[in-house]
């Protein structure tokens, strides 16, 4: 039983058009910045938003369907749903919250309660049964909002963001444990994030939104390896530069060219995106001679220290983020202001072909080069 | 600083001539003669009956200002919370023009189904609800309105009906707010003087409630008002302590 | 000093609201002779409101140094706020035993009073008399809505006398506080029948019919008095000899009152 959606929703300036195919036992990771649509398009699934067009599909079972007037209950449509911060009932004990869905489903009372604690026991909650949720902890709060969910025997699974509220401890023991039932649970599961290394460990398969639109969607090594936009970029820690090749050349929008291996660049023509890794980049007090075919003057922006290495914020065309040694930036004397050289050589630039960027030239993101991950 | 005293004094000046007029050893004897304990008796079932009411419809009223996409909602609430501002007496001439015998829709209660509203406790009881149900209504739309829907949407996920997500999710929510709203409610009716002697008129043991009492016999028998009016302050005050945590908790 | 101004503030405060403890009429200045001119205040009962008010044209047109004015309201009500120390220079009572009480307060010379008019009763219903009301036995009828004015108050202590001496239990649904209020509710259909003043009737004319009720019926009497605190007492006893002077008898007489 396969989750296949295809949505729009407009409301207040903001539009979402995403669509999204989740397999039968599949996680799928939705990434992307606040405010881009990932709770929107969780809730139009779940039924909780409306649609102005669009379709929703759970294994033979229509949920949404505009063009044909469906729009299943909420209620009726077996889609769990594990909100942000658990919303568990705050007047009702943990184990009354997990039976709070057994009960809606006719189960009787002393039933719905026997069920109920076997589903806090199985997530390791079941000393917790008796508490009112505002006496547990962040980690258990998530535990009984998942218990209750599941309680529910949904057909599919929507989690968002359901480690954002732990504190660190507490998230890598609790992700660890969530990946487990997420394996466990058979249908399609999707997790909302903006944590790139939660959503490669919990998800085989990696959705990007931004601004309302699918961005990336594919496997998550190819996600961090050839980013399609700023936002990845910045997630994975790439310079990213979009362009377009011409004559073996790719011309950075905003300035700049870079060079790259010729076997890469060879087959591509027209829009493209590019990554250089920060440690890639070499800085010189004087234009260099020999082998790198990309070198630039830049001025440094910015430093900051990221465990033993630095990374040199540098502006010019294109902008670049360096990642040095302690050693280099001595040996350099390097400091704000200072007017030095950037060299890459041709084979650390990775090009690839824009698919996003439409013939218009309407590309989600702004055309322009971006740093590193900001502090 | 000078003006707030005196504001103080006004508020507190009447209360302590009430309590210094009052016939402390005569009290047992005076609230237990029959016009103090018909008045007595008819306020209590009166007003409670008139919270009840209140609650079964106003709870609904609540909601739709809060929740429902109507047009024309900020007229509906003016309607609504009309009668806390109106002069309760004009408020009892408006039900008498509606509700009473020759009223527009008394007329044709009387005629077909024979229920006249006016000279019965039934007539009190919706004097009462009319000056009263307002400051429900005002209080539980707030109670709607602070519930957080991703709750209602969570039950929703969860397979809950909509009446079981109203009743098992959005009820307990709003539970603070209904009480607060019911308690206030009772009181306004328990008080309620203008509209019920206006509308329902004033007979002793029937229509005759504690205000109406205390009013008549300021006229002929003081002792018995003392008396009327000593169980109205108690009231208030147990009120007062009954909402404080909601009124005064966050001022200390 | 702000707390000193506030103390004064408050000492003020305390002198001027009103408590609830009214003085004595020993405690009310100026007594003795002044001046006929000023306002002069009247206190009168409820049923003198058509009379009054005629009469009062009249008295200010003999002097046009005074200016009457009026305070109508039941007579127990209107005794009550001149103990509590309500300002007023004429007492007009529509009960005998309320203008005694107030004789015993101290607030009217023992014989001061004078008996100016008496009032009958009479039964008032709807114009049409949808409740087929023939006489008092009809207020018995559990199915009519009928209202009398409160027993504390004279019309209703009159009309329960009434009712006692017929043998007549009334089905009374309701008790207004004066005859107006019990007649306006009457004339509105809101009720049956009622027994009112037949002063009240005839002021009411055609807005409400009257059945007679039977002869020998106790009457109402009304005295009228100036009051001991009034500040003008030269012009409340012109007042006094006014209502009671030939003059005066053939308005009260064509308002339905009786004259003594």
């Amino acid at each position: 039983m396969s989750l296949d959606v295809e949505v729009a929703v407009r409301r207040d300036g903001f539009g979402l058009d995403a669509a999204l195919v989740v397999a039968e036992g599949e996680t799928v990771a939705l990434l992307g910045p606040n405010g881009a649509g990932k709770t929107t398009l969780l809730g139009a699934v779940a039924g909780l938003v409306d649609l102005e067009a669009g379709s929703v599909v759970l294994g033979a079972k229509v949920l949404t369907d505009t063009a044909a007037g469906v729009a299943v209950a909420p209620e009726r449509r077996s889609i769990g749903y594990v909100f942000q911060d658990g919303l568990l009932f705050p007047h009702l004990s943990a184990l009354d919250n997990v039976a709070f869905a057994l009960r809606c489903r006719g189960v009787r009372r002393a039933e719905a309660r026997r069920r109920a604690r076997g589903w806090l026991e199985q997530l390791g909650v079941g000393h917790r049964a008796g508490a009112r949720p505002g006496a547990l902890s962040g980690g258990e709060a998530q535990h009984v909002a998942l218990a209750r969910t599941l309680a529910a025997e949904p057909a599919a699974l929507l989690l968002d963001e359901p480690l954002a509220a732990l504190d660190v401890a507490a998230r890598d023991r609790t992700r660890a444990e969530l990946g487990r039932h997420l394996t466990g649970f058979a249908g399609p599961r999707v997790v909302v994030t903006h944590d790139p290394v939660e959503a490669m460990l919990l998800a085989q398969r990696l959705v990007v939104l931004e601004d309302g639109r699918v961005t990336h969607d594919g496997a998550a090594g190819e996600l961090t390896r050839r980013p399609r936009s700023a936002y990845v970029a910045r997630l994975v820690g790439l310079n990213l530069y979009r362009g377009s090749v011409r004559s073996g050349r790719l011309r950075v929008d905003g300035g700049g060219e870079l060079v790259a291996a010729v076997g890469a660049i060879g087959s591509i023509a027209g829009p493209a995106l590019a990554t250089i890794r920060p440690q890639a980049v070499a800085l010189h007090r004087d234009r260099p001679d020999g082998t790198p075919r990309n070198v630039w003057p830049v001025t440094v922006a910015g430093l900051h220290v990221h465990g033993d290495r630095v990374r040199v914020q540098l502006a010019g065309a294109p902008d670049v983020v360096a990642e040095i040694t302690p050693d280099a930036l001595a040996a350099l004397r390097v400091a704000p202001g200072l007017d030095v050289w950037a060299a890459v050589k041709a084979t650390d630039v990775d090009v690839y072909p824009d698919l996003a960027a439409s013939p218009s030239g309407s590309a989600p993101e702004r055309p322009r080069s971006c740093a590193g991950r900001s502090p | 600083m000078a003006v707030a005293l005196v504001a103080l004094a006004l508020v507190a000046l009447p209360l302590v001539g009430l309590l210094q007029r009052a016939p402390w050893t005569a009290l047992p004897g005076l609230l237990g003669r029959p016009v103090v304990v018909d008045a007595l008796r008819l306020s209590l079932g009166t007003s409670l009956a008139a919270t009840g009411l209140s609650v079964v419809l106003g709870v609904p009223l609540a909601w739709v200002l809060a929740r429902a996409e109507l047009p024309g909602r900020r007229l509906v609430r003016a309607v609504v919370v009309l009668p806390m501002v109106l002069p309760p007496v004009v408020g009892g001439a408006a039900l008498l023009f509606a509700l009473g015998r020759r009223g527009l829709v008394g007329q044709w209660l009387d005629q077909h189904f024979g229920i006249l509203l006016p000279f019965s406790p039934a007539g009190v009881v919706v004097a009462q609800t009319f000056v009263a149900m307002p400051f429900l209504v005002v209080s539980v739309e707030a109670g709607f309105r602070a519930v957080d829907a991703r709750f209602e949407h969570a039950a929703a996920t969860l397979g809950a009906s909509p009446w079981t997500v109203f009743r098992r999710v959005t009820l307990p929510g709003i539970a603070p707010s209904l009480a607060a709203g019911a308690v206030l409610c009772w009181a306004r009716a328990l008080g309620e003087f203008g509209a019920t002697i206006t509308f329902a008129g004033n007979l002793g043991g029937r229509t005759r409630t504690l205000p109406l009492a205390t009013y008549q016999a300021l006229q002929s028998d003081r002792g018995a008002a003392l008396a009327l009016s000593l169980v109205l302050v108690g009231v208030s005050l147990a009120v007062l302590l009954a909402l404080r945590d909601r009124w005064f908790g966050a001022a200390g | 000093m702000p707390a000193r101004l506030a103390v004064a503030v408050v000492a003020l405060a305390l002198a001027t609201v009103p408590v609830g403890c009214g003085g004595g009429p020993g405690e009310r200045a100026g007594a003795g002779s002044g001046p006929v001119g000023g306002e002069l205040r009247v206190a009168a009962a409820a049923s003198l409101t058509e009379p009054f008010t005629a009469l009062g044209r009249r008295f200010e047109r003999a002097h046009p140094d005074v200016h009457l004015r009026f305070d109508f309201g039941p007579s127990s009500g209107l005794a009550q706020s001149l103990e509590e120390g309500a300002p007023a220079d004429v007492f007009a009572s529509a009960d005998e035993r309320i203008m005694d009480r107030v004789v015993d307060s101290g607030l009217v010379d023992r014989d001061e009073p004078v008996i100016f008019a008496r009032n009958r009763l009479a039964i008032a219903v709807p114009v049409g008399n949808p409740g087929s009301v023939r006489g008092l036995d009809d207020l018995a009828r559990p199915e009519l809505l009928v209202g009398l004015c409160a027993a504390d108050v004279p019309c209703g202590r009159l009309a329960r006398a009434l009712l006692r001496r017929a043998g007549v239990t009334p089905a009374v649904d309701t008790e207004e506080l004066d005859a107006k209020a019990l007649l306006s509710r009457i004339t509105a259909g809101e009720l049956d029948a009622g027994i009112v003043y037949h002063s009240d009737v005839v002021a009411a004319g055609d807005r409400v019919t009257a059945v007679a009720v039977p002869r020998g019926a106790p009457v109402a009497t009304y005295p009228v008095a100036v009051l001991a605190g009034s500040a003008h007492p030269a012009a409340a006893a012109a007042f006094v000899t006014f209502v009671s002077s030939s003059t005066a008898r053939p308005v009260l007489r064509r308002a339905g009152f009786l004259l003594p």
